[in-house]
């Protein structure tokens, strides 16, 4: 009886404590952190009765929390990655939506910037259409500043999380420290019994620490646990913890590292930091924030020095060479204060279509100068002491301009502070350079009227180089030629046939002028006039006669002939072609047949062959026709005609526009072109009996002609000017900074420029001159409604300027964007995949920790049931007792 | 798998949530009718679309800039035409004036008018457009182009040109610009006449040494040293000295005038240069070109009638004139048809980028729309489960 009394009372204990925990449970449905716990119950010692062993009730084993250590560590993990992301994509997407933005990105303000170039250039003595451009020039830099801005904004944002985040550290890793001493107590307290709100605070508080930095932990024997950071930097360790700390870069302005306090100098660990929101602001601010100022003050050093350097080129209204356009600015260098003095490096701008987006630091170390990337350390130049400077990636670094002491070290910043620097440097409307600074101009007379005499024309006359404006003299260009008109003329020698070949019934008489070709005789082969200048190579000659292969070799001397022709004569031999011969007559070698009035054909010509004169010919027969061509005009003579010359001029005068004269004196044929500036007469396409006529594919030599140079001293040397050949090229002056000589040269490419000599000014010329023509290369002040140079200014737009010539400014702006758009869009896709894993981590870590109500009530029913059950025992026991006492 | 009552609440909140987001992004394409909202949207066809709005922007001002253009060649065009009316008008009376028929006084009056047909071309030439810039003085706007010395009746004007020879180009495409200009120098300097006129001469006694004239004929030094029986006969040794070295002069005489013509094919103008004070100067030699300005073509005509000394060269130098200036006429009409022609191609141009812009950035409505319902069906089965599950609880029951 006191039996049953004792185990009802057991069941009661027991489960007036199992309904606790439930309650415990209930009551802390909504606790993050919290593990459910539960009750564990068990028998009492059993009681041993001679029988056997007697149950003596239920009691409470333990009182534990449902908790996976695994799932947890996984979560924290997951959060720290998601964290990571997040803060990434947060950061990252202010940029996105900056850049998104049609008003406030930098896209349509060029556009509208350079309309208003085109504006000037559409009206270049317009105020109105100045100020425009002055306005949306200020507009440009308005919005340059107002980018970098923002940008500086997120910096200082990205300064003020890590000082948040770093306090938010600190605080809980001492609340860590603080609860695994009081878990050390409560444990030694309990003799083994767990403190499972004191562990469950503490894991949600390691939980907390991920999602600000990615953490390790070990747990110790006494139940203290261990928390790392980074690459394992003990942030807790037992009681006591590490601070973190906020420290400014000594080189980048407003750059913060997170530094762990060591009780020494401390430890650097922003780049281990990987993950949680720390790291995600840690890797915005490495990655896409420096990369975007950077990328966008390439934009504006690029635009304010191109649109500089032109910009000097030109006049402005009032007659003045322009100056800057834009405030000119020379890459930011930043001295540390650890440096032996603060002296500043001196480093400019070179080209600043060369420059990259990297920052740069030079560092004087054993006897050597090292420039590397200060972004990735790698090693990108070395200059000994002795070097002068040294020139990357578009920069020019001046090496004299500090003393190199060991250890000095200087942070070069080529583009972080451009957008934050540009800014336009005139106010006054008129002081655009719209007109170009050198015009060229014809002589002319005292009344200002035209006074050269040719069709020659100075064009494209543009300055290259400022230090050399204001030219001051005039620079006169005149021109000296002889054999006017030009090249319009061509005189044919005629040779007469009929000596040679009186079987070939031609009648040809080039003094009378009269010629008959309808004869029917025949052309036996082709005829060679010359063979190049100098010595005559006949190695690698080689043609076809009749189909048999002939290959001719050795050198003779030039006009040798007769040595040549008896050469073939002895290689026609020994190719067994005995019949075969060859003669020379008049300057030309003829092929004959002996007993053959077929024609000989030549074939498969050799490239060394044509070069020699040699063409592929299958002979003449029939009629013997004299066929060639004047400026691709076909003639053809074969028939019988009293005025050779005539029936020329009159077949090639049958092709509308066109006006020959042809004349036919001594044997002499001349052929001339009276359509005004058609150049050279060009008889070409002979076949082998216009050739054995004496039609050779000629040009009139050209006379000599030059355009020399008075106004500048020394006087360059004039230099040769053929109308077709030379006309539409493009000439340069330039001056040699060595011997301060001047030379003109046709240019084709920047190799003709020496060394020491810089290109002052250029220009084209064009037309046919007449002898004694001048023009003149002079300043421009007056004229106001020149634009050459705002159309100059206005191509900068579509220049492909940017990225070493391979960008615009527009497209080096559209990298920008894609780049953070990439970066965001990726940083978006981790998010949410990350968001994903976390949540299933959290699921996995609820389904065994979480508290679900239907189960407490389930338990609670249970325990209750379970309670009234045991109560009933007493009653029991209760009743036994007074049925016991009843009884007496 | 067992799943705790936050957790029960939290995922179905969740799922909520990003049900919301997801309609809200459709909404905000939909109201903005753009596919992409930010670069990370597409950032390949952000980059792309950076661009085609710059070239669209570019082709867009090339327009406007062709409009510039055709509106200063218009004004050019109709000043050309004026000019050449009124050279027409001042052929005609030169045609009159050249008839026997009429008396030296009535040439007189026809003079008259050819001097205001002078004035009337002397004006156009110094025409301004609206804003005061001179239409012909080439980039020097504010200089007056064209100015006139006149001495008076029966003496020849002095004509001078205070502009510069620089024509302002606009740019109507990549890589073209247009001329929207002539200089003056051009237009109105630059007449080549067939032939050069000298006189009248009068009949000198050359064979002493002492008058001997010497004159300068494009470099080749003419020296005349007979007693000439006639000026024809003078015209011949001119010739015949010209010719030397094979060249195609042409030397002959009118009513005591010397013509000069240089028939070498696609020959410069003929340039004489007669110093003051030599004796060709006292014979009548003076230096002369055969490249005159409008002006010295009308002026010539006008003096010509006034010392009654009129001669059909007098009509082919209008003729001269008149073809010139038609032929720069004809080169403004072939400018504005290029720049029409250029403003077609641009057109097309802003229309494909604008067709391939809008197929990148814009929404394709239909597919939007239906995403919109299946996501707002979604959402309201997503509520409406919500409040049904969270009503599910065992305590409920008890």
């Amino acid at each position: 009886m006191a039996d049953i009394l004792g185990i009802g009372t057991s069941g009661l204990l027991a489960y007036q404590r199992a309904l606790t925990t439930t309650s415990h449970n209930i009551s802390n449905v909504n606790t993050e952190g919290y593990s459910r716990q539960r009750t564990g119950l068990g028998t009492q010692i059993p009681e041993f009765i001679g029988v056997g062993y007697a149950g003596t009730g239920v009691r409470v084993t333990d009182i534990s929390r449902n908790f996976d250590n695994f799932l947890v560590t996984q979560l924290r993990e997951q959060t720290a990655n998601y964290e990571r992301y997040n803060n990434f994509n947060a950061l990252a997407s202010q940029i996105d939506n900056m850049l998104a933005d049609q008003n406030a990105g930098l896209g349509p303000m060029m556009d509208e910037f350079f309309a208003s170039v085109q504006g000037v250039a559409d009206n270049p003595n317009s105020i109105p259409a100045r100020q425009v451009m002055m306005t949306s020039a200020e507009s440009l830099a308005d919005r340059f500043h107002f980018l970098d801005n923002r940008l500086r904004d997120l910096n200082e944002q990205v300064n003020q999380k890590l000082h948040a985040g770093v306090y938010e550290v600190n605080t809980i890793a001492q609340g860590i420290a603080q609860l695994n001493e009081e878990i050390a107590l409560a444990r030694g307290a309990a003799a083994g019994g767990e403190p499972n709100d004191l562990l469950d605070r503490r894991d949600h508080l390691i939980t907390k620490l991920a999602e600000l930095v990615d953490v390790k932990t070990v747990e110790q024997k006494d139940g203290m646990m261990n928390v790392f950071i980074g690459s394992g930097q003990g942030l807790v360790v037992g009681k006591s913890t590490l601070d973190l700390r906020v420290q400014y870069d000594d080189l980048v302005q407003g750059k913060t590292t997170v530094v762990l306090d060591d009780g020494g100098k401390g430890v650097d660990i922003s780049r281990l930091i990987k993950g949680g929101s720390l790291g995600g602001t840690l890797e915005f601010s490495n990655s896409i924030l420096d990369e975007s100022r950077n990328a966008l003050g390439r934009i504006a050093a690029g635009i304010s020095e191109q649109f500089n350097e032109l910009h000097q080129l030109g006049i402005d209204l009032t007659g003045q060479l322009g100056g800057d356009f834009f405030k000119s600015f020379n890459p930011a260098v930043f001295v540390p204060s650890g440096n032996s003095s603060d002296d500043k490096l001196a480093v400019s701008y070179e080209d600043v279509s060369r420059l990259t987006t990297k920052d740069y630091l030079l560092r004087f170390d054993d006897g050597n100068w090292k420039l590397t990337d200060y972004k990735t350390g790698q090693s990108l130049a070395t200059a000994a002491a002795t070097e002068e400077e040294i020139l990357i990636d578009g920069l020019r670094i001046d090496l004299n301009s500090v003393v190199a002491v060991q250890g000095d070290r200087y942070l070069i910043r080529p583009t972080s502070e451009a957008a934050r620097w540009f800014d336009t440097a005139i106010e006054d409307p008129e002081r655009i350079a719209a007109a170009g600074a050198i015009q060229g101009s014809e002589w002319v007379n005292a009344q200002g009227m035209p006074s050269n005499v040719g069709t020659g024309k100075i064009d494209n006359v543009t300055a290259l180089d400022p230090t050399y404006l204001p030219l001051g003299d005039d620079i006169t260009i005149s021109f000296n030629g002889t054999g006017f008109p030009w090249t319009d003329t061509i005189d044919l020698a005629l040779y007469d046939v009929g000596a040679l070949n009186a079987n070939e019934g031609l009648a040809i008489d080039w003094a009378a002028g009269t010629a008959d070709f309808t004869g029917g005789g025949t052309f036996r082969g082709i005829n060679i006039q010359d063979i190049g200048n100098g010595p005559w190579d006949l190695d690698g000659v080689s043609f076809t006669i009749d189909g048999t292969p002939i290959e001719l070799s050795g050198q003779y001397a030039e006009g040798d002939l007769a040595g040549v022709a008896s050469h073939i004569n002895g290689v026609l031999a020994a190719e067994g072609l005995t019949d075969y011969s060859v003669e020379t007559h008049q300057g030309q070698l003829v092929f004959s047949q002996d007993g053959s009035e077929d024609a000989i054909a030549i074939g498969s010509v050799s490239a060394a062959a044509r070069n020699v004169g040699f063409v592929n010919s299958a002979g003449e027969s029939g009629g013997a026709e004299v066929r060639f061509t004047v400026d691709g005009h076909e003639v053809l003579l074969n028939g019988d005609y009293a005025d050779v010359a005539d029936e020329i001029q009159s077949q090639l005068n049958a092709i509308a526009g066109n006006d020959y004269a042809v004349s036919l004196a001594g044997g002499q044929l001349t052929i001339t072109n009276n359509t005004e500036g058609t150049g050279d007469v060009v008889v070409a396409g002979q076949g082998a009996g216009a050739m054995l006529s004496g039609f050779f594919e000629q040009r009139e030599p050209e006379a000599l002609n030059q355009l020399s140079f008075s106004g500048i001293e020394p006087v360059p040397a004039p230099i040769d000017y053929n109308p077709n050949t030379d006309g539409g090229a493009t000439y340069k002056l330039l001056h040699n900074t060595v011997d301060d000589s001047y030379r003109v040269i046709k240019y084709a490419s920047d190799d003709d420029i020496g060394d020491d000599e810089v290109a002052m000014l250029s220009f084209t010329f064009n037309g046919l001159p007449d002898d004694g023509d001048a023009f003149v290369l002079s300043d421009n002040p007056n004229a106001v409604g020149d634009n050459r140079n705002a159309l100059a200014l206005a191509a900068l737009q579509t220049d492909k300027g940017m990225i070493g010539g391979t960008a615009t400014y527009q497209s080096t702006y559209g990298q920008m964007v894609s780049r953070v758009g990439t970066q965001a869009h990726q940083a978006s896709i981790n998010k949410d995949a990350t968001h994903t894993l976390r949540t299933q981590a959290e699921q996995a870590v609820q389904s065994v920790s979480g508290v679900n109500l239907d189960e407490e009530a389930a338990n609670m029913i249970k325990y209750q049931q379970a309670y009234q059950a045991n109560a009933q025992m007493i009653s029991v026991a209760n009743q036994l007792f007074q049925t016991l006492l009843g009884a007496f | 798998m067992r799943v705790s009552t936050a957790m029960f609440q939290q995922a179905s909140l969740d799922a909520l949530l990003k049900q919301q987001g997801d309609i809200s992004k459709t909404q905000q394409q939909l109201s903005t009718g753009k596919r992409i909202l930010t670069p990370a949207d597409d950032p390949i066809a952000s980059a792309t679309l950076v661009d085609i709005n710059q070239s669209i922007a570019v082709y867009e001002q090339f327009n406007r800039n062709a409009d510039q253009a055709e509106m200063r060649l218009g004004q050019e065009e109709s000043v050309l035409k004026s000019v050449s009316n009124a050279l027409h008008r001042a052929r005609e009376l030169a045609v009159q004036g050249n008839n026997d028929s009429y008396s030296a006084d009535q040439r007189k009056d026809i003079a008259a008018e050819v001097r205001q047909i002078l004035d009337e071309v002397l004006t156009l030439a110094n025409t301004t457009d609206g804003n005061n810039n001179f239409l012909f003085s080439g980039t020097l706007s504010n200089t007056k182009p064209f100015s006139q010395v006149e001495p008076g009746s029966g003496i020849d004007s002095t004509f001078s040109y205070h502009g510069d020879q620089g024509q302002r180009r606009i740019q109507v495409g990549p890589q073209r610009t247009v001329p929207d200009s002539d200089s003056g120098f051009e237009v109105f300097g630059k007449v080549r006449l067939p032939m050069v006129e000298l006189g009248p001469i009068s009949r000198m006694d050359y064979s002493n040494p002492d008058n001997h004239a010497s004159l300068d004929i494009d470099g080749r030094p003419i020296v005349l040293t007979d007693n000439y029986p006639d000026i024809d006969a003078m015209a011949a040794d001119i010739q015949s000295q010209l010719n030397a070295d094979g060249e195609r002069y042409e030397v002959s005489t009118e009513r005591g005038f010397l013509h000069i013509r240089n028939t070498t094919p696609g020959a410069g103008p003929v340039n004489i240069r007669v110093d003051q004070d030599d004796y060709a100067h006292e014979a009548g030699f003076r230096s002369a070109s055969s490249m005159v300005s409008v002006f010295e073509a009308i002026d010539k005509l006008a003096v010509a009638l006034e010392r009654d000394t009129m001669s059909g060269s007098r009509i082919d130098a209008l003729d001269a004139s008149l073809s010139h200036v038609v032929e720069f006429q004809s080169t403004i009409g072939a400018r504005m048809n290029s720049v029409d022609r250029q403003r077609e191609v641009n057109d097309e141009l802003v229309f494909r980028m604008t067709t391939i812009k809008s197929e990148m950035e814009d929404l394709d409505y239909a597919s939007t729309i239906s995403k919109m319902n299946m996501q707002m069906a979604g959402m309201q089965a997503a509520q409406q489960t919500f409040s049904r599950v969270q009503n599910l609880s065992l305590f409920n029951y008890l």
